[in-house]
């Protein structure tokens, strides 16, 4: 049993640490620690993603065949380990990580050479339409509907929370092509283009000021039967397939694990609640150390499946617990985070980006600016992708067979 | 022994819940949050009318001499819809000038407090003191015929005022409750600048520093060096109204997210039917229930003159604390049950999140409310 990368995982370590640390620029580390939702803006990602792109590394997770890096499990862990540690923005993952394996496994041939490279070059810049208001959790229960027309699609109905739709030109969805089965069985996976005429988006807001989130509308959206991925009534496969495809590749700690540590060493400044300095608070620097133990778990839990992984198993059930430790301990963080800023923690600044060196100069640092942002934003970590409930059941049935 | 409303408490609250069904829907919020500062003068005026102001203060200064019992039905019934008036600092400053002001400062202050006319801010949090409430390096230093001030506050509450009711000091160390002063300053005061800005709640507050500014003898307000123990009582009271309100926002944030459970279905069954949701609404109501009686507890012993200050101080900000506490608690378990709407702005329920985020926060967050009792617990037992 060893928790050590070999030497030649160290020496991909060494590689990528100086990568980072010659192309990525302070300016962009800045943009992603002062973006307090989980989606950086595109004008931050397609930046980032030119640079991965131009040495190679933007397609590190796709087949080889398709432009993929050829990197083993373990140095995709170390390569996302590396750009969280570096505050990296994250890539856009709708188009390189939720589609393009989709595409890759299921696509057509054609609709690999068209979509794959467009991804890469950033002139795609794609949407997921998965979610209505009637269909959330029950996910099987969408009802946009599909209606095969000759060799065109006519979409209609709607999709919610659709993270930058407002700034993305195309959108794949799960749509329903067939009422008369079981919901799984009559839903399709359509690729649409977002100038398509009978589109419309509407802005939604959030609570923290931030504008992600969207509803898309279809009426009477004409979609060509050759953008549908796979084959017709096969789209619930295609999307599980995605859940499956990630298992045991998450690398979520050591992001946590980096804010975790700022919040450490900000503790030596920060005044507490008795205008000493936060770690003098034990109380507090208790309740830290408690976080931080719980993140080593989460990072210690996601080295086992990723070596599972690695060595070629299928990931065991404990990969459900992932996606509960993600929510509770983002959501401990920002608790911990505006906590320490008392009074000034509770200003909330609603002018976008953060980043912007035009916006009035904080009562405090940086940071403070984005905490308060942060903590209300994510409050979607216990609800979006699969609410922490839903975790729980999952968790009981898989890992521990109650049902 | 009787814990029943008075007919006169629901006559009160009545009035109060009509008022935010007309003033407080969310378009008209949101009409007040577009208003420089969120604040507006006229809305701030109707509420005055209805007797907001006047409730607590004592009858000889025009007050109608009513209790922090009538004061907590009063916040309760208005916690819903929001508020984004000065109804706080003008409580405090109202209080203050009513136990600490000459004739001259009452009859100058008094009336327009009470008709919502004058607003006055309060300014005492500064940014290096923590949440310590005797914190204070805004100096007043003594000269010819009055002060200068130096220092810097923050989250001072009341945009839109005239006047700002500020807190510096006038001997003692830094940190010390001995030596702190009170003077009324109207805000454009040369020496003053300030930069306004807004809370989580969409309230307007400012930020104020003081630099060489020089203001008259006649603005000071009561004794010089003595002014903790009256802003403490005053920040005491604040407190008990601050917990009513948090009440009146969770009880309406659990009907709301009652209502939601009962009508959304997703695996073909209603989300109140899951007994996991169930069990933790469950939590959340009992929370909700200890946070009530003990506000309440706060509220009477508070009305009572016999009990010791220390003693009603320490129910008060332990209210404080344990509200805050359930604040929390409620606001994320009520945006949680309600899936990825309640953290838009669409509902009102991530709204009430927001202002209960504040309120948990005012004065001191739940640590320090403890802290303080503690503190006053021991110069108890020493005095």
């Amino acid at each position: 049993m060893d928790m050590r990368f070999s030497d030649a995982e160290l020496a991909f370590r060494d590689e990528v640490r100086t990568f980072l640390r010659e192309h990525l620029p302070d300016r962009l580390r800045r943009a992603a620690r002062l973006t307090p939702g989980a989606f950086v803006d595109p004008a931050i990602y397609l930046e980032w993603q030119a640079v991965l792109h131009q040495r190679g590394w933007l397609a590190y997770a796709w087949p080889v065949e398709f432009g993929g890096t050829g990197w083993t499990p373990i140095q995709r862990y170390i390569f996302e380990r590396e750009c969280a540690l570096a505050h990296a923005p994250a890539i856009g993952a709708q188009g390189l990580r939720m589609l393009a394996p989709v595409l890759c496994a299921f696509g057509t041939s054609g609709q690999q050479e068209r979509f794959l490279p467009r991804i890469l070059s950033g002139e795609h810049v794609w949407c997921q339409g998965y979610s209505e208001p009637e269909a959330g959790s029950d996910l099987a229960a969408l009802r946009t509907r599909a209606v095969r027309e000759g060799d065109h699609y006519i979409v209609d109905g709607t999709k919610i929370w659709t993270t930058n739709a407002h700034l993305s030109n195309w959108i794949f969805c799960l749509v329903r092509t067939d009422m008369a089965v079981k919901p799984q069985q009559g839903i399709s996976y359509l690729l649409i283009d977002m100038a398509s005429p009978g589109i419309s988006v509407r802005p939604i807001g959030l609570i923290s000021g931030d504008r992600e989130l969207n509803q898309v509308f279809f009426d009477n959206v004409k979609v060509p039967v050759a953008n549908r991925v796979g084959e017709e009534g096969q789209g619930w496969t295609v999307a599980k397939f995605l859940l499956e495809h990630e298992r045991g590749g998450g690398c979520n700690a050591p992001g946590l694990l980096v804010a975790l540590a700022d919040l450490r060493a900000r503790a030596a400044t920060l005044q507490c609640r008795d205008a000493a300095p936060l770690i003098h608070d034990r109380d507090f620097m208790h309740r830290l150390a408690i976080v931080e133990l719980e993140a080593q778990g989460m990072e210690m839990l996601e080295l086992r499946l990723l070596g599972e992984r690695a060595e070629g198993q299928s990931p065991g059930p404990q990969s459900a617990l992932l996606g509960l430790y993600m929510a509770n301990i983002r959501q401990a963080i920002d608790r911990l985070s505006l906590e320490a800023l008392g009074m000034a923690g509770l200003t909330l600044e609603t002018a976008r980006p953060l980043y912007d060196p035009a916006l009035a100069p904080p009562i405090l640092s940086d940071e403070a600016r984005a905490a308060l942002p942060a903590y209300l934003n994510n409050r979607a970590w216990s609800i979006m992708a699969g609410t922490s409930e839903v975790m729980r059941t999952l968790i009981a049935r898989t890992m521990l067979g109650l049902s | 022994m009787d814990f029943q409303r008075s007919d006169e408490q629901r006559a009160l609250a009545d009035s109060f819940a009509r008022f935010i069904a007309d003033q407080y829907d969310a378009p008209g919020r949101a009409a007040r949050l577009a208003m420089p500062g969120g604040f507006d003068p006229q809305g701030w005026r109707a509420l005055a009318e209805l007797g907001l102001v006047a409730l607590p203060l004592d009858e000889a200064d025009a007050g109608l001499g009513l209790g922090l019992t009538d004061l907590m039905v009063a916040m309760e019934a208005l916690g819903p819809g929001l508020l984004l008036d000065p109804w706080l600092p003008t409580l405090i400053v109202a209080r203050l000038v009513s136990r600490l002001g000459d004739e001259a400062q009452k009859e100058s202050w008094l009336p327009g407090l009470i008709s919502g006319e004058a607003v006055l801010a309060f300014a005492y949090t500064e940014p290096q003191g923590g949440q310590l409430l005797s914190y204070c390096a805004t100096v007043a230093t003594k000269t010819q015929g009055g002060y200068v001030l130096d220092g810097a506050k923050m989250a001072v509450l009341g945009a839109g005022a005239d006047a700002v009711l500020v807190l510096a000091r006038t001997g003692g160390e830094v940190a010390s409750a001995r030596g702190l002063s009170l003077f009324i300053i109207s805000t454009d005061q040369a020496g003053l600048t300030s930069r306004d800005y807004r809370l989580v709640d969409g309230g307007g507050a400012r930020e104020l520093r003081f630099d060489g500014c020089r203001i008259a003898a006649s603005t000071r307000l009561g004794e010089e060096g003595a002014a903790f123990a009256p802003v403490e009582d005053a920040i005491a009271e604040a407190c008990v109204a601050l917990c009513g309100e948090a009440i009146g926002i969770m009880d309406a944030a659990m009907a709301a997210t009652i209502e939601h459970l009962r009508t959304r279905r997703q695996f073909g069954a209603a989300l109140a039917s899951f007994q996991a949701i169930q069990h933790r609404m469950a939590d959340a109501a009992a929370a909700l229930e200890l946070a009530r009686g003990v506000a309440l507890r706060a509220a009477m012993l508070g009305d009572d003159p016999d009990t010791p200050r220390a003693a009603r101080l320490i129910a008060a900000f332990s209210a404080k604390a344990l509200t805050a506490r359930t604040a929390r608690h409620v606001a994320e378990e009520t945006v949680q049950f309600h899936g990825a709407i309640g953290i838009t702005e669409e509902l009102w329920v991530g709204r009430a999140m927001k202002r209960l985020l504040l309120i948990a926060g005012l004065f001191g967050d739940e640590r320090t409310m403890t802290q303080r009792c503690d503190v006053l617990r021991r110069e108890g037992e020493a005095g």
